[in-house]
């Protein structure tokens, strides 16, 4: 490693709360080398943000503060700098890029200005000077008309463009040091592999060093020169990529690394082949050449009204019972506009939506009820789908007492069964919400879906808010329930690694249409689609050696980067 | 910016604006705060007091009421004589012109009497039937004949609204411009500007035929609705005077040295309006009783501040063939109680409709029930709006109420015929029945004999109040007040503001 | 610029929305007991002269037929004769209309000067004592009622410190602005506090969040976080509750019209009704709604402007 840019010793962060103290930050220590980009890995609460958050003195809350420790950067310690000079050092020395650019870009001011208003600030350009700066920025990070961008706001952006805005407003005072807190979490698998090449790219034209603050070990791997890895804001490991990755020596690194869904699970695969009935039995769920369009918003200018806009454009689609298929694609694609669909949530333009028989365009009435009844939704924010007044117990209960299946005299065994069944302690039945962790209110909700004793459970995006060890877990109980209650599952994701290990079946989805469609080995071994490949191609994959893209050019990929 | 610069700055803008403010007076003009503003200038298109007291200012009349309210004085017309059947009127017209410079002629005054009889927007026509036909013998001569003999006939042609108005300069200027700026005027003043809903700004008549009793060199008429802030107006010295002093007020405007607190007598009569039709109230002696159980003494007290006078007969003091010596029912509770047992109305149950919003009323309200209550008689609240009030009263919808009224004119007649004369409108709503009254009123009406007239009226008044028609409360005056560098601010009793008097030092 | 579109277009959902009103004020007059030609004609009312002046005025006339004549004169620019005032109702309104606009826009602007700096304070200085100080002026602003704020007002800037006029509305510019410091104050204490506790908030909220995080990243100092991305942000829910207010502030008013004698249509309103004037209550209710479905509609044009997100 080059003479370290950044040097961080012992960086002691604590927060005082109801007068107790916590130590956020325990004496991490770590370097950054010129034109390094240093991984910062861990789950969510290890600290990882909140140490870039101290380095520019930019913490949350007046009651969390640095106790000890130091930051050295050009020879000065930025936790002993005032409020006036660290401002100096924020933007113009090391700049910040967030994981949301939707929520850290003024909705309400154009692009080009917050690049401007930077220049203008740190290097005391004037308006025209600095526009024209900050249009040569946007056009760096492949704004592809920055002059005419320059003017658009933020909401006119797709997320991947965002995040490039995000990047371009860091970069506008040319600092040194660039931190990227999950730059890429929000965004869709392809999208993401752009905006990492991105800062790769900016990393050799411009010998930035970057913090690259991730979860995913895959972006690591893909991308990093060197990992540290935290918990509980402790650093547990440090070293090159090729070590840490290769022959980690802390056991959570070892556990972090093999709950990655890109490693391929030995053992697994073949048992589920089986459970897949080989005689054609009458399907579940049959979809014929579904249509659902929505009306654009605004009003037009033309009799006939509104333009409509097809979410879900001409899908056909079966499900046998007992069968677990995933359905991939970015977000638009249009995977949870058919998810609402089966549910009845969503109206029909055209086609056939018929569940068990009974055809939801023909016989609404009853399809809907059967619907209610027989089948179940796991939804993505597991928090907010649970009622937070209620205790898990009784959330149960009320969903067993309305279905009605079960005696009322048998409700309290039946709640601890389910929680047997989702790997809950029995004493969470008392529990509420917001005293669970996001993986155990993920688990109750899975409950709630069980409790139904659905035919059919459809899982929206279900662990894409969870870190990755509990995704992990999440996933093996939806194998265990699977092969135990020969459940049929319909599992959406944007995640393609984790359809991978789980599903039987793959449907991928682009634009609102069926792009591919086949047994998941099959799919992933051989994409016969061009979209198909291109999405498998942008995982990034633990392995450092398999190339971002796998070689295909990011340009190559029909993203919706127009959109 | 410094807080010093600040200060002064703001001390700065403070200055300006105050000296925009004081730029607008001018010497010699009084101003008035009343208020409501004025609704027209057409004298027939109004039956309003705001509106009445400035068209005493700008139009002169054939006959004059004087300043003590209780004699006729010649105004346009110099002099008048009456045939001995009563029937015919010859006035004759003083050298006057209009404030154009036009003469005041017998032509002008004819037209205008004619006019308001005839005209379909006349509030008016009611009381000048009587006439029969109105002729310009010459320019100086005008012949009014009647259908029948009217005592009353000359004074109502002392109301404003039958001032004279100039003939061409009503019909070159249209009615409704007219009423919005009358072109030629007969009175003390002219109108130089209305701002709608602000002001109205008189300046003198130079044409005026009293032009010299006149000092002012102008009058504004300011509305100002709300009582604490036209009182505050005087008080700061921006009004020279306000009418409509509140009684709560008159004991502390006294007490400030630069003011002067008028208190002028008026016709102003406040009395408890019975509805004969309803039950035990048909009886003359319940109606008696419940004259004894109110004491009229305490409101007076405790509502007017000791400023009205306790009321012995629709007539009020003051005016024309009030009879001073009428009976007055004593305050006697108990002997009320008495005779309501005898009368078979011991458990009396009354429903009051009291004007909701109106300080007074409802003070008023409260004591009576009190009152009433020591007599055994239970009395019913029902607050009400004033509009919605009257439409109650007219259909009958009440047990008792408190209602006012304020003489037009000085003769007797008006009021008489309304309250006692059996007119359309039920005796004032108190649906009281007596033929006696009814014929007297009717033949005091005719009777040309101020002699004879007064006795019948005498009689008039006692029978009304031994029938209690209804129950008088209390007189009260005009209160206004006035900076102390103005003199000369009166009002007659009749409302009429003589400003052609007043002086602004 | 189509975001801009709904200004062609959103006036044509006026006329229900006026015709709406015209009715409801049509009724809702004539349901109030009372009879206009009865306060007319005074305590000397005659049933014959009521029956008159009741034919005069159409009064007579089948409710139903008189909203026809009352939307057929307004389809000829009419709104019928006032009976109180015996000159058409849009005369009169035109000859009112300019103090109450001027003093409605006056005490919006003061209070938007009012607002947002004590707003800024206390959302900056949050848990603080400025912002303790600034919650209670707002509560006190909010709690007093307009007419008792309006005499203290004048007692101590008319009659003890001789400053500003008493009431009144003036004539010459400067006449005119030395009368409306008061009245517009008096609108502006109550105004601004309803308008600072959605601000602070509003700010308290946009200082904590992700974009002014964002904004310090890049080493903007506060102020410039404040003013350039914070208020601006703050703004758009306040300037709705700004149009949503509209109904109140007429109403504040005329109560304020009142008080300091200023002769706008708050004034002509209550006359209006008082007198069962149902033309001038009409007219004056009519105005006031297209008043207030004009304000709404440059609250939305302001806040499309404001936030570049929003379509209408």
């Amino acid at each position: 490693m080059s003479e370290p840019i950044l040097s961080i010793r012992d960086l002691t962060v604590n927060a005082l709360l109801d007068g107790e103290t916590r130590t956020l930050i325990d004496a991490v220590s770590f370097d950054l080398g010129r034109g390094e980009i240093l991984g910062l890995v861990g789950e969510s609460g290890s600290g990882k943000s909140m140490i870039c958050r101290a380095l520019v003195q930019l913490l949350p809350s007046k009651a969390i503060t640095i106790t000890g420790g130091s930051v050295m950067l050009g020879g000065r310690d930025l936790t002993m700098l005032d409020e006036d000079a660290i401002r100096k050092v924020r933007g113009a020395e090391i700049g910040m890029v967030f994981q949301n650019p939707t929520s850290h870009l003024d909705p309400v001011m154009r692009i080009g200005d917050q690049i401007a208003e930077g220049i203008r600030y740190h290097q005391r350009k004037s308006r025209s000077d600095a526009k024209a700066m900050a249009i040569d920025i946007l056009a760096q990070v492949g704004f592809p008309d920055p002059q005419r961008q320059y003017d658009n706001y933020p909401h006119e952006f797709s997320g991947g463009m965002r995040q490039r805005a995000m990047i371009a407003v860091a970069l506008s005072c040319n600092p040194e040091i660039l931190i990227a807190d999950e730059p890429t979490t929000a965004l869709d698998v392809t999208i993401q592999a752009q905006i990492l090449k991105l800062l790769m790219d900016l990393r050799d034209a411009r010998g930035l060093s970057i913090i690259l603050i991730t979860h995913d070990l895959g972006i690591v791997a893909q991308t990093c020169d060197r990992i540290a890895v935290l918990r509980h804001g402790q650093l547990l490991e440090l070293g090159d990529k090729r070590q840490v990755l290769g022959a980690p020596q802390h056991p959570y690194t070892v556990s972090l690394l093999k709950s990655h869904p890109s490693m391929p699970e030995e053992g697994v695969l073949p048992s589920i082949k089986t459970a897949v009935p080989v005689s054609p039995a009458l399907p579940l769920l049959e979809i014929d050449d579904l249509v659902v369009r929505f009306p654009t918003p605004g009003l037009s200018l033309f009799k006939g009204g509104k333009v409509h806009v097809a979410a879900v454009n001409g899908v056909s689609l079966r499900v046998i019972p007992g069968e677990t298929v995933g359905i991939v694609g970015e977000s638009g694609s249009g995977k949870s506009t058919l998810a609402r669909a089966i549910l009845g949530l969503t109206p029909l333009s055209s086609g056939h939506i018929s569940f068990d028989g009974l055809d939801l365009a023909q016989q609404r009435r009853q399809a809907l009820a059967k619907i209610r009844t027989q089948a179940a939704m796991v939804f993505q924010d597991p928090y907010n789908a649970l009622n937070p007044r209620m205790s898990i117990g009784a959330m149960l209960a009320e969903v067993l007492a309305v279905q009605n299946k079960v005696p009322a005299d048998r409700i309290p065994a039946r709640v601890h069964e389910l929680l047997d069944l989702v790997g809950l302690e029995r004493e969470f039945a008392t529990r509420r919400p917001q005293s669970m962790s996001g993986g155990q209110c993920q688990r109750a909700g899975i409950a709630r879906a069980l409790a139904v004793d659905p035919k059919l459970i459809i899982a929206d995006e279900c662990v894409a808010a969870l870190d990755v060890t509990i995704q992990a877990q999440i996933i093996d109980l939806f194998r265990d329930l699977k092969s135990a209650m020969n459940l049929t599952l319909l599992f959406i994701a944007h995640d393609l690694a984790i359809v991978r290990n789980l599903c039987d079946r793959v449907v991928v989805m682009y634009r609102g249409q069926i792009v591919e469609e086949g047994r998941c080995e099959d799919v992933f071994a051989r994409p016969q689609h061009a979209y198909t490949a291109a999405l498998i191609a942008a995982i990034p994959d633990i392995d450092p050696d398999k190339p971002l893209m796998g070689g295909l050019s990011v340009e190559a990929v029909p993203h919706l980067l127009t959109a | 910016m410094t807080s010093k610069w600040k200060t002064i700055s703001v001390a700065t803008v403070l200055a300006m604006l105050s000296l925009g403010s004081t730029l607008a007076e001018a010497a010699g003009v009084l101003t008035i705060g009343r208020r409501e503003d004025s609704t027209t200038f057409d004298p027939i298109k109004s039956a309003q007091n705001v509106d009445n007291w400035v068209f005493s200012n700008v139009f002169d009349v054939l006959v004059r009421v004087d300043k003590t309210g209780t004699k006729l004085e010649p105004g346009l017309a110099e002099s008048w004589t009456i045939s001995d059947d009563g029937l015919t009127y010859t006035f004759t017209m003083r050298d006057a012109k209009f404030s154009d410079g036009s003469p005041i002629t017998a032509g002008d005054a004819a037209f205008s009497l004619l006019r308001i009889r005839d005209n379909e927007g006349s509030l008016w026509s009611d009381s000048y039937k009587v006439v029969e036909t109105a002729e310009a013998a010459d320019d100086k001569t005008l012949v009014v004949k009647l259908k029948t003999p009217s005592a009353p006939f000359l004074s109502t042609l002392a109301l404003p609204n039958v001032s004279v108005l100039s003939k061409k300069g009503l019909e070159s200027a249209g009615e409704e411009a007219f009423a919005e700026k009358p072109v030629a005027s007969s009175g003390a003043f002219t109108v130089k500007e209305w701002r709608r809903g602000d002001r109205v700004i008189l300046e003198k008549n130079p044409n005026f035929w009293q032009a010299d009793r006149v000092k002012l060199d102008g009058v504004e008429w300011i509305s100002v609705p709300d009582d604490n802030t036209r009182m505050l107006n005087v008080q700061a010295g921006e009004l020279d005077t306000a009418i409509f002093v509140p009684f709560s007020r008159v004991e502390e405007l006294k007490k400030d040295p630069n003011l002067e607190v008028h208190i002028d007598t008026s016709t102003r009569e406040d009395h408890l309006l019975i509805n004969h039709e309803h039950g035990a109230l048909a009886k003359k002696e319940v109606r008696q009783a419940l004259d004894m159980a109110i004491d009229k003494k305490a409101i007076v007290d405790t509502v007017t501040f000791g400023l009205g006078t306790v009321a012995n007969s629709y007539i009020p003091k003051g005016s024309l063939y009030h009879y001073d010596a009428n009976y007055q029912y004593p305050y006697e509770p108990e002997k009320a109680k008495a005779m309501l047992a005898e009368a078979g109305a011991s458990d009396l149950s009354l429903n009051y409709i009291v004007n909701a919003g109106n300080e007074v009323d409802e003070q008023i309200a409260v004591l009576l029930q009190q009152q009433l209550a020591k007599a055994g008689v239970t009395v019913n609240l029902q607050k009400v709006d004033a509009s919605q009030s009257w439409d109650m009263l007219v259909a009958g919808d009440y047990d008792i109420s408190v209602m006012y009224w304020t003489n037009d004119i000085l003769d007797a007649d008006q009021k008489t015929t309304f309250v006692l004369g059996h007119d359309t409108n039920m005796n004032y709503m108190t649906r009281y029945k007596s033929d006696k009254v009814k014929d007297l009123v009717a033949s005091a009406r005719l009777e040309l004999d101020p002699v004879k007239r007064e006795a019948m009226y005498v009689d008039i008044q006692k029978t009304a109040k031994d029938d209690v028609h209804w129950i008088d409360l209390y007189y009260s005056p005009y209160i206004n007040v006035s900076r102390k560098n103005i003199e000369g601010f009166y009002q007659n009793p009749l409302g009429r503001f003589f400003l052609e008097d007043t002086v602004k030092n | 610029m189509h975001r801009y579109r709904f200004v062609l277009f959103r006036p044509l959902q006026f006329l229900p929305v006026l015709l709406g009103i015209s009715v409801i004020t049509f009724i809702l007059v004539r349901l109030i007991p009372g009879d206009p030609a009865r306060v007319l004609l005074g305590a000397r009312s005659t049933p014959t002269a009521i029956a008159r002046i009741r034919a005069q005025y159409g009064l007579d006339e089948p409710i139903w037929l008189q909203y026809f004549y009352f939307i057929e004169n307004l389809g000829k620019g009419e709104m019928g004769k006032s009976i109180l005032y015996k000159i058409d109702v849009l005369k009169l309104i035109l000859t009112r209309i300019e103090p109450t606009l001027v003093l409605v826009l006056t005490s919006v602007l003061l209070s938007i000067l009012i607002a947002v700096p004590m707003a800024a304070l206390a959302a900056r200085n949050s848990g603080r004592l400025a912002d303790h100080a600034v919650r209670i002026i707002s509560t006190l602003g909010i709690g007093f009622p307009p007419f008792w704020l309006a005499l203290m007002l004048i007692i101590l800037f008319s009659v003890k410190l001789g400053v500003l006029p008493v009431s009144g509305y003036g004539t010459s510019f400067l006449d005119k602005a030395a009368h409306l410091v008061l009245p517009s104050l008096t609108i502006a204490l109550s105004l601004s506090a309803v308008l600072t506790r959605s601000l602070r908030a509003a700010m308290i909220v946009e200082l904590q969040s992700d974009l002014a995080t964002a904004a310090r990243a890049r080493g903007m100092p506060e102020s410039i976080v404040f003013w350039r991305h914070v208020l601006p942000n703050s703004l758009v829910p306040t300037i709705n509750l700004l149009a949503v207010n509209i109904g109140w502030l007429i109403g504040g008013t005329v109560v304020v019209e009142t008080v300091f004698a200023i002769p706008g249509m708050g004034q002509l309103l209550v006359r209006a009704i008082f007198s069962r004037d149902y033309m001038v209550v009409q007219g004056v209710a009519m105005v006031f709604a297209c008043a207030t479905v004009l304000v709404n509609f440059l609250a939305d044009i302001v806040t499309v402007t404001l936030d570049p997100r929003v379509r209408l």
